[in-house]
């Protein structure tokens, strides 16, 4: 797969090192990301109260079911809401991917729009869809399909439909940009060689799109599992994710090290999916080139 | 020809130094307001400036257009608002005591009862002009700033689908309106209140939960729907027609009323629960206790607190000499000492240093 003979970009010399180039960044993120990651991470091995060194808020959060349950269940909604972000945005990328440049105009605008109004604003709007005679229950009842409305507030199902709508176009935009680098000659020679729609599609497009995948995977399941305003609306009270319980911990019961702790099982959650998504986007960079 | 190449290549020119400047004052700019940002600002020309909390809705829709312009004209002094609830102020001056972000706050009494008192300093009550007016009950005893506004939860109700309105807290409970209640969660005050006024209710006390927990399992949680995030999610439920019952704040029922919405409140024939947020001057402040003294004043003074009681906010004053009017006066009495009569006052000092186990207790019990 040559990509070789492709026009690059000639580039100049920088007058400054790339390094350099990145201190001030750099300098910002210590500042303001290391160092409080550092505290983060220091203040989960301290005792509730005193001073000291203990792994007995680790050891608390692993000793209680109930906290293991809202582990499993941030997980859940991660991975639910990662695949159906993956499901309906995977169609929208490929359409507008085909699409002529008016459509493109359009979509780029339909597909950023959700991006628009802050993450409360179409929290409450959900609230209004799934609510007993909201949107989705009068639809169900009207076409018949249902006797009584069924029940999608404050429901586990109706966390991830909202959060699904909420961070889709992070997903699209993703496999947009990465199918928009696939050299469009390659389906061209695929039919040529008598590959079919489907066939190159699934051996070629598909394949050489999955850097794009994976980027979008991963973005949507770290926003996912650290969104903290959809699902406590949505879910209310009865519905504990991780970003709740850290919340609840942190703020309101002040139980500043449990908070710490939790917060860093969370990260180590996400940064485990990192590196799964990204040992497996080594493989797939491999094929692409 | 050359025209536009003379001109890109000095835009070139300008735009290296010109952007490394702009960059540079845009950082070093964003860097003296987070340095200055945090801490209050020193006195200006006239009266100073201060920062101070408030709750988001209602109360900070009275701080803005009431308190602070009243402030203003009595001081000469100007504030800032932050909205934020009373925990949340709590962390933030837990964080850093030394320079605290605020200079007087709003807190629940049961928030303030928790907190440790040395983020706090004493009310120098001789500068307050408006203390007498206060009303007794509502002063404390230990020299800490007065009750602001008192706030009172009842029940609210949709009269389109309630037949007759509620008259128990026990209405709740009631089998027919199964899945059709909701209520806040006890990390917030209004839940824990309510928790525990079903505890006094059934034998037990502010130290004594246990009969309300036994009453959560076995009567209140078939009939709720869900735990509310907080009031604006309840009052969504409302809008929506998802639930028909709720604990609320009559501040918040009558100004959804007034907006269209069909809900009614009623105090409980057991007593609407009374909420007493005061105002509190910060320690290690930067601002004048002078200065954080007559915004105190400014908000128990006839004017605000004649505001206070009538549209839209509907907060019971606690200046005494304040006639209630409207529907305060059709719901609770003439003033607020024929209100507070009515109410129940928890005692907060009780609730508070079990108040961290019962919520746990609550958010395991109740998960769906």
């Amino acid at each position: 797969m040559s990509v070789a003979n492709l026009p690059t970009p000639k580039r100049k010399k920088l007058p400054l090192t790339q390094g350099q180039l990145a201190l001030p960044l750099a300098a910002f993120l210590t500042l303001f990301y290391v160092i409080p990651m550092v505290v983060l991470l220091a203040a989960s091995f301290q005792p509730a109260r005193g001073g000291g060194f203990t792994l007995a808020q680790y050891a608390e959060f692993f000793t209680d079911s109930a906290n293991i349950r809202v582990l499993t269940l941030t997980f859940w909604l991660g991975l639910q809401v990662t695949i159906a972000c993956l499901i309906f945005g995977y169609p929208v990328a490929y359409f507008y991917h085909q699409a002529t440049a008016r459509w493109k105009t359009i979509l780029t605008f339909l597909i950023l729009l959700p991006l628009l109004t802050s993450a409360v604003v179409r929290t409450f709007g959900w609230v209004v869809i799934l609510g007993r005679q909201g949107l989705i229950n009068s639809l169900l009842v009207g076409l018949g399909m249902i006797d009584e409305p069924i029940k999608l507030l404050f429901t586990h199902l109706g966390v991830a439909m909202a959060m699904t709508q909420i961070w889709l176009p992070l997903m699209v935009l993703s496999i947009i940009a990465s199918l928009s680098q696939i050299d469009p000659r390659l389906a061209a020679a695929s039919e040529s060689l008598g590959g079919g729609k489907w066939r190159t599609f699934w051996q070629i497009t598909l394949p050489l799109s999955l850097p794009g995948i994976i980027s979008g995977c991963l973005l949507v399941f770290a926003l996912t599992v650290s969104s903290f305003v959809t699902p406590s609306i949505i879910g209310g009270g009865q519905l504990m994710y991780m970003p709740t319980l850290i919340y609840q911990q942190g703020v309101v019961l002040l139980n500043k090290p449990f908070a710490a702790a939790v917060s860093a099982v969370l990260l180590i959650m996400v940064l485990i999916v990192v590196f799964l998504l990204s040992t497996l986007g080594q493989r797939t960079r491999k094929y692409v080139q | 020809m050359s025209y536009p190449n003379l001109s890109s290549r000095h835009l070139q020119h300008i735009s290296r130094r010109s952007i490394l400047g702009a960059g540079l004052f845009a950082g070093s700019s964003l860097l003296i307001k987070a340095c200055t940002g945090s801490s209050p600002s020193e006195s200006a020309a006239g009266g100073g400036e201060l920062i101070a909390t408030t709750f988001a809705g209602s109360w900070e829709q009275l701080y803005r257009d009431v308190l602070v312009p009243a402030f203003t004209e009595a001081s000469g002094g100007s504030a800032s608002l932050v909205p934020m609830v009373s925990l949340e102020q709590i962390a933030k001056l837990q964080a850093s005591p030394q320079s605290p972000p605020f200079d007087v706050v709003l807190l629940d009494e049961g928030p303030f009862n928790a907190a440790p008192k040395e983020l706090f300093q004493k009310v120098p009550v001789d500068q307050l002009s408006n203390y007498d007016a206060v009303l007794p009950a509502l002063k404390s005893d230990e020299g800490w700033g007065p009750t602001t506004g008192v706030q009172v939860i009842g029940i609210a109700y949709n009269p389109e689908t309630v037949a007759s309105p509620p008259t128990s807290w026990n209405d709740l409970l009631d089998p027919q309106y199964k899945g059709r209640v909701s209520m806040q969660g006890m990390q917030t005050t209004q839940g824990t209140s309510v928790m525990v006024q079903f505890a006094k209710m059934n034998g037990g006390s502010e130290a004594d939960i246990e009969p309300a927990f036994a009453l959560l399992q076995e009567q209140l949680k078939p009939n709720l729907t869900g735990i509310a995030a907080n009031s604006g999610a309840l009052a969504t439920l409302f809008q929506q027609g998802e639930i028909d019952l709720a604990p609320h704040d009559l501040n918040n029922v009558i100004s959804l009323q007034e907006k269209g919405l069909s809900v009614d409140w009623v105090a409980p024939q057991e007593g609407g629960i009374a909420l007493r947020p005061a105002q509190q001057i910060v320690a290690n402040t930067e601002t004048s206790i002078e200065l954080a003294a007559a915004f105190i004043d400014a908000a128990l003074s006839l004017e605000v607190q004649s505001a206070m009681a009538d549209a839209p906010y509907y907060f019971l004053p606690a200046n005494q000499n304040v006639e209630l009017s409207g529907i305060l006066a059709e719901k609770l009495g003439s003033n607020t000492e024929e209100a507070l009569s009515k109410l129940v006052l928890l005692d907060w000092s009780e609730i508070n240093p079990r108040r961290t186990e019962w919520i746990e207790r609550f958010d395991k019990e109740v998960q769906a």
